[in-house]
């Protein structure tokens, strides 16, 4: 994990958000678990926030949550596909 | 990883002390400059009664019908603050009053009482204003169930009162009244103005809140009339966890189909247009004025803040107005609701005054068109339910059941999915780390894993969307348990130490407050909290089950959300917490059962394995 005060907010800001959804989800007694897509978007959330500056995350926010209706497709999507991801750590 | 979540809930609770703080306090005054009239204290406006006038009166001339208008003096005495010695706010208003001038030394004039089996108000001879507005059938929550109760008041200063009246801005309020009774429940009072006769009649009916209101006198011909309530209405109910700011006071005009509602502070604001009435309200009593002719006319009115008041919150504003219209012939007509916001009072006037009781937030898919049909709906089934049980504690649960009945399909799916998602994690992980480098084909892999175990997240019912319907109607129920005068005062058998479902619940009373912060203090035991705090960890712990217990998410999840909602729902309105009470359980039924159709299902795979 690199350092620097912007990452470290990003970081703070990626947890305040899904903490804020489960506290939500929590308060109307949602369920998880009927996730069309892996991760699930709070965490998909999350992890945007962490990986991409505020105004590239936030698009692709939008895009996920929008595609979660029967026609939205399913399945693995991540922020960033773990291959491409680890090739930038390297 | 850690780091940052504990990060966060410093930041989160060192902004809620910031804002809790003194110091928060002048930052939100600083960016939020409160834009009052400058509100004098009463030997200060005795002191100097001009000053304060001209400067109220200067910016409000212009408004109204062009001439210097005294209508803007009687409501700038309403801006002092409650004058609680009469000689006082006698010599402070003389220079106002343009009426015949009372002799100087301090008279008491006759005060009346009139009443029906709903109403008792009490008129003084000076103005013929009502100083008192009792409602008979409504007791203060202190003395609620202990035999002699004492009805509440709806006037906030007598010293100012309600329906003063006005004929061309010139205030009547320093006239001396006379009674006389007449026929049908009519009262009036009678002076003269000028050598000619005022008569102000009030008119009672049986069985109702509603007053009517007369002014008559020659005076009138082509005059224009006013309606003073210089008076805010006053508080009755005790503080909660939000200071009030939950129910806080409400100024609401509507004309046509225009509805305003003004919770906040202005200045001092004038609006014309043809009103239908202008409201003000409390949490749970209002007083509304109908004029019987819809014509043009003007609504001036003023927000101050009620003192002792420590901060600008909203709850602690309070409003008075006047409303203007020309005169019909010689006469004045006005219809005054003087009751509670109960829906079904409201409804039968017939003019939307329950509008004014349960609102939306417009930029929300306009929530303010339909979201107080929801609210009504569900309140209206609370009373059907009460009709047959008598029990509002009954009703609320029976309304939970209801609700998860309605979105059982949704939830009975999802906890279904969820259940056997459990199950499949680790497979899953490791379809995940086997095919990390390759997204098709792990995407492949996994409809392939899904399709074995016979889970399909496109069965379930389109995704997350359908599950924020319940949104809706769990606010509803907030906002009907913590608005609806019904449940005022009502206890349950379900929890039989509490005695008013409204209030927050007090299992023992502390004679001392426990500061806690972001709250006004817990001056009570409560055990439904807990209850519901317990359930909610149980619950969680439930869904939980056989997954990774290292996982810092899960954790949070675990401890933090009940010890949050504990705090969150201490100073609660007790029929909200029965109602997450009960809903937990009955969630928790569900899981139970799920869980165990689950584990029977996969344990006969295993089997024919």
């Amino acid at each position: 994990m690199s350092g620097g005060v912007k990452m470290q907010f990003r970081r703070i800001l990626a947890e305040l958000v899904y903490f804020g959804v489960r506290f939500i989800k929590r308060l109307f007694f949602m369920q998880d678990g009927t996730c069309r897509f892996e991760p699930t978007c709070s965490q998909y959330t999350r992890e945007a926030i962490q990986l991409l500056p505020l105004h590239k995350a936030l698009p692709k926010i939008i895009r996920r949550v929008s595609r979660c209706h029967p026609r939205g497709g399913f399945g693995y999507d991540p922020v960033i596909p773990k291959n491409v991801n680890q090739k930038e750590k390297m | 990883m850690n780091k940052d979540k504990i990060a966060m809930f410093a930041l989160i609770i060192a902004t809620l002390l910031f804002f809790q703080s003194p110091v928060g306090d002048s930052v939100v005054a600083k960016f939020f400059p409160a834009k009052n009239v400058p509100v004098a204290d009463s030997t200060n406006a005795a002191d100097q009664p001009e000053a304060l006038l001209t400067k109220v009166a200067a910016p409000a001339s212009a408004r109204l019908t062009g001439e210097d208008s005294p209508i803007v003096d009687t409501v700038a005495v309403a801006a002092t603050p409650a004058v609680t010695d009469s000689t006082n706010s006698t010599t402070a208003d003389s220079t106002v009053a343009v009426a015949p001038v009372a002799p100087v030394a301090p008279i008491k004039p006759d005060t009346t009482t009139i009443e029906n089996d709903r109403i008792r108000l009490v008129v003084a001879g000076d103005g013929a204003r009502i100083i008192s507005a009792k409602l008979k059938r409504y007791s203060y929550a202190k003395e609620m169930g202990h035999g002699d109760s004492i009805p509440v008041e709806l006037v906030a200063d007598p010293a100012r009162g309600f329906a003063g009246a006005a004929i061309n801005n010139q205030s009547l309020n320093k006239s001396i009244f006379v009674y006389a009774k007449g026929a049908d429940g009519r009262h009036t009072f009678t002076t003269l103005v000028n050598g000619v006769e005022v008569k102000k009649s009030f008119v009672f009916a049986d069985s109702s809140y509603v007053v009517g209101y007369e002014l008559e006198s020659a005076l009138l011909k082509g005059a224009s009339a006013s309606i003073l309530f210089s008076s805010g209405i006053s508080e009755t109910e005790t503080k909660d966890n939000w200071g009030m700011t939950r129910n806080p006071r409400l100024l609401s005009i509507k004309s046509g189909k225009d509805l305003e509602k003004i919770n906040k502070k202005f200045d001092r604001k004038s609006v014309a247009g043809k009103f239908d009435w202008v409201t003000m309200s409390s949490a749970y009593f209002a007083v509304a004025v109908m004029p019987s002719s819809i014509q043009d006319g003007a609504v001036e009115a003023l927000s101050e803040q009620i003192t002792p008041a420590p901060k600008d919150k909203p709850g602690n504003l309070i409003y008075s107005f006047a409303h203007t219209a020309n005169a019909v012939g010689s006469k004045s007509n006005y219809d005054i609701y003087f009751g509670p916001t109960k829906i079904t009072e409201l409804q039968a006037l017939n003019v939307g005054l329950n509008k004014t009781v349960f609102s939306g937030w417009k930029l929300f898919f306009g929530a303010n068109m339909w979201f107080p049909a929801i609210c009504e709906f569900t309140l209206w089934l609370m009373n059907a339910f009460f009709i047959v049980f008598h029990d509002y504690g009954i009703a609320i649960v029976l309304i939970t059941v209801i609700l998860r009945l309605v979105t059982f399909p949704l939830t009975q799916s999802s906890m279904k999915s969820m259940s056997k998602m459990r199950d499949l994690q680790p497979k899953l992980q490791a379809v995940q780390e086997k095919y990390k480098n390759n997204p098709q084909m792990l995407q492949a892999k996994m409809i392939e894993l899904y399709r074995e175990e016979g889970v399909n997240p496109l069965s379930s019912l389109g995704g997350c969307i359908p599950m924020l319907l319940q949104m809706p109607i769990m606010i509803a129920v907030y906002n009907v348990v913590s608005k609806a005068v019904e449940l005022r005062g009502k206890s349950t058998v379900l929890v039989p130490w509490v005695k008013d479902l409204s209030q927050k619940e007090a299992l023992i009373n502390l004679p001392f407050t426990i500061p806690v912060p972001f709250t006004s203090g817990y001056d009570t035991i409560a055990l439904l909290p807990l209850i519901m705090a317990v359930l909610m960890f149980v619950q969680t712990k439930m869904s939980m089950k056989g997954a990774n217990s290292n996982d810092p998410n899960q954790m949070m999840m675990l401890y933090m959300m009940p010890v949050m909602m504990f705090f969150m729902f201490y100073n609660m309105p007790a029929g909200l917490t029965v109602y997450f009470t009960f809903s937990s359980i009955l969630q928790i039924v569900q899981q139970y059962f799920v869980d165990r159709a689950n584990a029977k299902k996969s344990s006969s795979v295993t089997i024919v394995k």
